[in-house]
């Protein structure tokens, strides 16, 4: 599958995107808060992923930017105005839900079409965009398809591109790719970046593979319990995680005591075995549990004081090194390990 | 070396083997409501409207032509299609608030809401008329009110015209509407109206875009019932209708009670029935009649929206009316029982029990009473069996058959019940099964056998085949599988069938009124006797204690792990 | 029915063996029209008569002659006494539903000549007129008394109920257009006349909120208020005014029918039938008739048996019978079809 190749002029980068400016939302269903006091700024063009476990508020949040539900408190400004009680259907936003919510009835080129016949566009008019947006997502041979004739990825690149066809403010993605099987959310993910590079979208994308997030997003939002614990760029959450749950969280990461009511976060790939340790290394005993071949590397699962750490080692590691049940020294530099106050 | 000698049989004979012997079932399980179809509708029928082909006993068109050259059968014909698609169109105007708010609202909510509509749809048509006839009255309460508020300053004819017919017909009918098209809604993604909204969709364009073309099987099915049942109705339009409302039903019967001409009696059933097999064509060509048998389109449903549009929030209001209009005449009719005028009138000027006690100590009522359950619950063990057993075979048939057999099947809802009635009077009078009520189990069984056919093959055609396959792969043979596997998915379904073939009986006055004598008279005739020729009130008692035992059945089903909402 | 499926019914009949109950012990089964007319030939003959004889009277209702004549094709005949009007009578005599009754079965010497009939005994005398609200129009104030009243509109506002069908109603309306009594049959003799009735009742329906279509309709609608004046029978505006609502009826204008008891061919207790019939001609048993509803004996022998007060209600004072129109019932049987179709017509619009 290609991905089109949007060829637009050199030196003006539009920005389909407006900015969002989210301020002391609180929502709570009856007894239970699921959002205690929100307050979110997502620049123009930025593509902010919400991460978060289920439960963590991140969809109610983003229904509140799309009012499908209404905050009890705070704000919602879009592009500095204030939609917080705009009805849906006027706040220019385009959604792609969970399931698509492709209309059964209708073909792509209908679904695609139906926003602009809802405002009112000129039939010319329409078939020239819904064709460029069709293109967009090289879904204009299957214009006449009906959405049960689709694949999978198929139906996930008509809604993006019915969500698209209006030039929407923002495009709001609640885990859009979740029942596509990996080789093809990674065709889509890329697909997905490029569009937003070239269009200068934004998107608050929702989801819970914090794979998915780092890959996509140039900000991340990391909610637990309808609080944000942390967000910024993918490589600063990573590398500089302000907790233990927010390393733990995105991306693998071993955790020890680190004496003195403090906790060391240390990543797979930064955990040294054996031979490759140096003096000047942090160093345990552990014990092989089991290791497992990953293309990329060797997962080493140790077993260390009840604690199952993890490390990556190279792929040309040695059988000895890695059978189960051999005792084995592992460790890590100290700069590599990240300091957390103990929870 | 070997002589290759086959193990067994070519593995295709063996396949069509199987499948022959599966079709042979198939026909077999069908045959017995075919061969009961044809003896005792077809046949009777047929021999009925060859009258219509002779005039002083020789083969004529007289009949028809006089059909044509005098005017009023024109009118009337024209008046019978005329009120029909009113009566369906305002059916479904009305039900779709209602459905809509029965499919969206919590289960307790919408367990109310199918009360309302259940109800009234189990009781009596000639109850729920005697009570809109009390309330609509020139002087009736609903007059009074509108006079007193100040909307009107002269009372408003409300019956005896149009507008009264209307009103009896649509209530009689709507829940035909109702149900299938809130099957339809649950039935309906509910992300859809959100997606529609995202996408700048206000409601009106929400309901043009995404919500009727997604409940139109529904709404396409319960309307061609309605339709069909309209064509040949005749109690309702004649108790609440003028003379511009006369129905061809009602001619039919006088020409066959009064004129004694039953050669224009037919020629005038043959046309009626030829309208109702022209419309039933037509759905066939426009929408398909496996349609009817299950209107549902084919998503599950997930959850609903929490917030509704500015149409929604109108639908409810819309919605919470119809329920009202439903609901109405069965509450009214109950604080009249306790009146003890001598006509009909609400609120009651006294109170008493002078009416019940009548229907208690009157044996004629009681007398009534127990045929009518006798008989009511005799047709159920018929119907049920034979429509179940049809169904059955017909799921297992070829598309072309099944077509067929599916149109078959139906048609005896949509010919009016006057015809098969008189029919069947003169093929079963002269074994005496008149008096000894066989002849007015047959007519109910015919009634009846189609409701519990279309409801079984709408159950089996959401039964998940791969269960049947799995039993009989475990090693289960086909009545075992069928005990164990395929009954207890399929009882609620074979209850509300049951229950529908019951109601269908007792409630049926036209057959009736042919095919029982005084001996053995049901319930229902003697209260279009109370009604037509004198106004008993009794009947009014009598109504309530046939919407209490409805209630009952109602709620009993309601209490008994109803958890998954029967539809049609 | 054909002749084949007849056959046919008659070889199963054979084949089985269900067996129509029949009459054990002496029994009288005997069908009318229900409401206060049955009421009252319950209470003043059929129990009576019951009582003296010892006979069993079962009673049914709606005697429709085509379901007597399917009674008598498919030998299940269930009635022995009906009762039916002028023009059923006449049908049923067409078809051959109905024996002759000789005068060494009934003796009927005392019955009013105009009221005889070789195939029925007379058993009352009813009349059409006008029946009004005295709220609308009370004593002391202009009130409706003839057919021509009943049609003046603009004298006598208001809405009006009459009978869904036409006999009685096509007489009364050639009346009020004034046409003598005596010359209505003659008038509707030619399609002239038939043509001038029915333009009557294009001018008076838009004025008929309800064309009653059982006897006890047009007194329920004015005393609900629905109508003002009604063209109905004497007997139900009679129990009206005796149950104290305030209307009141006119014999100005009046259109007599006759009712008949007829003897179901093939009765299966024709010698209780015959019994019976006896019974109800006597002159007393026509005197005790009109204690219960205001119809009127057919036998000028049992005027003398009821007294003045009761007399006033009844069609059958001499003055009142000579002013009356009695309904020819063979002209109904003749033309009833095609009038019925005219006069649906005409109000189906």
């Amino acid at each position: 599958m290609n991905i089109a190749i949007n060829a637009c002029s050199p030196d003006s980068r539009q920005y389909l995107g407006q900015n969002v400016v989210l301020s002391g939302i609180h929502k709570a269903y009856g007894p239970t808060v699921a959002l205690p006091n929100v307050s979110l700024n997502v620049e123009r063009g930025q593509f902010c992923t919400l991460l978060g476990a289920s439960g963590s508020g991140k969809t109610t949040l983003l229904k509140i930017i799309a009012g499908f539900e209404k905050p009890d408190a705070g704000t919602v400004k879009i592009a500095g105005r204030d939609v917080t009680h705009t009805p849906i259907a006027d706040r220019n936003i385009g959604m792609v839900f969970q399931n698509y919510a492709l209309f059964p009835h209708m073909s792509v080129f209908d679904n695609v079409s139906f926003p602009l016949r809802m405002r009112k566009v000129g039939s010319d008019e329409i078939k020239k965009r819904v064709n460029e947006t069709l293109d967009l997502v090289s879904m204009t041979k299957l214009a006449t398809r009906l959405p049960r004739e689709l694949s999978g990825g198929q139906q996930q690149r008509a809604a993006l591109a019915r969500a698209l066809v209006f030039t929407p403010d923002i495009l709001l993605m609640d885990e859009p790719l979740g029942a596509l099987d990996k080789n093809l959310r990674q065709t889509i993910q890329l697909q997905l970046k490029k569009l937003h590079h070239d269009l200068g979208l934004t998107i608050v994308f929702v989801t819970h593979d914090q794979e998915e997030a780092m890959h996509l997003s140039d900000h991340i939002v990391i909610l637990d319990r309808g609080t944000i614990i942390q967000q910024g760029l993918p490589e600063d959450l990573y590398r500089k995680p302000s907790s233990e749950f927010v390393a733990g969280f995105l991306g693998e990461c071993n955790f020890v005591s680190g004496g003195d009511r403090k906790t060391l976060g240390v990543r797979p790939d930064k955990v040294r075995l054996a031979t490759h340790l140096a003096e000047s290394d942090i160093r345990y005993e552990g014990r092989i549990l089991m290791s497992t071949f990953s293309g990329l590397h060797w997962k080493v699962f140790i077993e260390y004081q009840d604690k199952t750490i993890v490390a990556y080692a190279p792929g040309d590691l040695s059988e000895a090194a890695r059978t189960p049940g051999a005792a084995l020294s592992w460790g890590f530099r100290r700069q590599d390990a990240m300091e957390f106050a103990a929870a | 070396m070997s002589t290759a000698v086959p193990l067994m049989p070519a593995p295709t004979a063996v396949m069509r083997a199987r499948r022959h012997s599966r079709n042979k079932m198939a026909v077999l399980a069908a045959l017995p409501l075919i061969v009961f179809l044809l003896l005792f509708f077809i046949g009777p029928i047929a021999s009925f409207l060859r009258e219509a082909f002779y005039a002083d006993d020789q083969l004529s068109l007289a009949n028809f032509q006089h059909l044509v050259n005098t005017p009023i059968y024109r009118i009337v014909l024209v008046n019978t299609l005329t009120i029909a698609a009113a009566v369906t169109v305002a059916c479904v105007v009305i039900s779709y608030p209602l459905a809509y708010l029965m499919a969206t609202v919590g289960p307790r909510v919408a367990q109310i809401l199918f009360f309302a509509v259940l109800l009234p749809f189990w009781s009596s048509a000639l109850v729920r008329t005697t009570a809109w006839i009390a309330l609509l009255g020139k002087n009736g309460p609903l007059n009074a009110l509108l006079t007193t508020v100040g909307v009107v300053d002269e009372p408003i004819a409300f019956l005896y015209n149009f507008t009264g017919v209307m009103i009896g017909m649509t209530h009689v009918l709507m829940p035909f509407v109702v149900l299938p098209l809130y099957a339809a809604f649950r039935g309906m993604d509910g992300a859809l109206t959100q997606a529609a909204q995202s996408l700048g969709a206000r409601s009106l364009s929400i309901f043009r875009h995404v919500v009727l073309p997604l409940t139109s099987p529904g709404v396409v099915a319960g309307a061609i019932i309605v339709f069909m049942n309209a064509v040949g109705y005749y109690i309702t339009p004649s108790l609440m209708g003028g003379p511009a409302q006369r129905m061809v039903a009602e001619l039919i019967s006088d020409n066959i009670t009064k004129e004694l001409n039953w050669g224009l009696a037919a020629a005038l059933a043959s046309v009626l029935l030829l309208a109702v097999i022209l419309s039933l064509w037509l759905f066939n060509r426009l929408f398909g009649l496996d349609k009817l048998i299950s209107g549902t389109s084919d998503k599950g449903s997930t959850a609903v929206s929490a917030q509704r549009t500015p149409g929604g929030r109108l639908s409810v209001v819309a919605g919470i009316c119809a329920a009202v209009f439903l609901i109405l005449p069965i509450i009214v009719v109950v604080p009249m029982s306790f009146g003890t005028s001598e006509f009909p009138i609400f609120p009651p000027p006294e109170y008493g029990l002078r009416w019940y006690t009548n229907f208690l100590e009157d044996s004629k009522w009681v007398n009534a009473l127990w045929s009518s359950l006798k008989v009511g619950l005799i047709v159920t063990v018929f119907a049920t069996v034979l429509g179940t057993t049809a169904a059955l075979g017909v799921e297992k048939m070829s598309s072309r058959r099944k077509t067929w057999l599916d149109a078959f099947f139906i048609v005896p809802m949509s010919v009016p019940a006057i015809l098969t009635g008189v029919a069947l009077f003169y093929l079963t009078a002269p074994w005496g099964a008149v008096s000894n009520s066989v002849a007015v189990v047959i007519g109910h069984t015919v009634l009846a056998a189609p409701y519990v056919y279309i409801t079984i093959r709408a159950a089996l055609r959401s039964l998940d085949t791969n269960l049947e396959l799995a039993a009989l792969g475990l090693g289960a043979s086909w009545p075992t599988m069928f005990r164990l596997v395929m009954l207890p998915a399929l009882l609620p379904s074979l209850i509300g069938g049951a229950v529908f073939a019951f109601v269908t009986s007792f409630d049926d006055v036209v057959m009736a009124l042919f095919l029982t004598t005084v001996r053995n008279r049901t319930l229902p005739k003697l209260m279009y006797e109370g009604i037509a020729h004198d106004f008993d009130p009794t009947v009014i008692s009598a109504s309530c204690i046939l919407i209490a035992a409805t209630a009952l059945i109602l709620l009993g089903r309601l209490a008994f792990g109803n958890k998954k909402v029967s539809t049609k | 029915m054909s002749k084949k499926l007849q056959k046919i019914s008659t070889l199963l009949c054979v084949a089985a063996t269900i067996s129509v109950g029949s009459a054990q012990g002496a029994e009288l089964n005997f069908a009318s029209w229900g409401g206060a007319y049955q009421n009252a030939i319950r209470e003043s003959w059929l129990k009576p008569f019951s009582k003296e004889t010892g006979i069993k009277v079962n009673e049914d209702t709606e005697p429709q002659v085509a379901k007597i004549r399917a009674m008598i094709d498919t030998q299940t005949v269930a009635w022995d006494v009906v009762t039916e009007n002028g023009a059923r009578l006449a049908k049923g005599v067409k078809l051959g539903v109905f024996e002759k009754i000789t005068p060494d079965m009934v003796n009927q010497d005392h019955v009013i000549p105009g009221a005889r009939h070789d195939y029925g005994v007379p058993s009352e005398i009813f009349s059409t007129l006008v029946g009004y609200s005295l709220k609308e129009f009370p004593n002391g104030k202009l009130q409706p008394k003839t057919f021509a009243d009943f049609w003046n509109v603009e004298k006598f506002p208001g809405k009006r109920t009459m009978q869904d069908e036409p006999s009685t109603v096509i007489e009364a309306a050639l009346i009020a257009d004034g046409v003598a009594p005596t010359d209505v049959y003659k008038v509707l003799a030619t399609p002239a006349g038939v043509d001038r009735a029915m333009k009557q009742i294009e001018k008076i329906k838009p004025y008929v909120a309800v064309w009653w279509k059982n006897g006890a309709e047009p007194v329920n609608a004015l005393a609900s208020g629905e109508v003002v004046m009604a063209l109905g029978w004497n007997g139900r505006f009679q129990a009206g005014i005796d149950s104290k609502i305030p209307i009141k009826m006119s014999w100005d204008n009046v259109v007599n029918q006759v009712g008949y008891f007829a003897l179901v061919k093939g009765a299966p207790n024709r010698d209780s039938g015959i019994k019976f019939l006896n019974y109800m001609i006597q002159p007393k048993a026509q005197a005790e008739f009109s204690k219960y509803i205001a119809y009127g004996p057919t036998t000028e022998k049992a005027i003398a048996l009821i007294d003045e007060a009761r007399i006033e209600r009844l069609p059958s004072t001499p003055e009142r019978l000579k002013a009356a129109l009695f309904l020819d019932s063979e002209f109904w049987e003749q033309n009833g079809a095609t009038l019925t179709e005219r006069y649906n017509q005409v109000r189906a619009r």
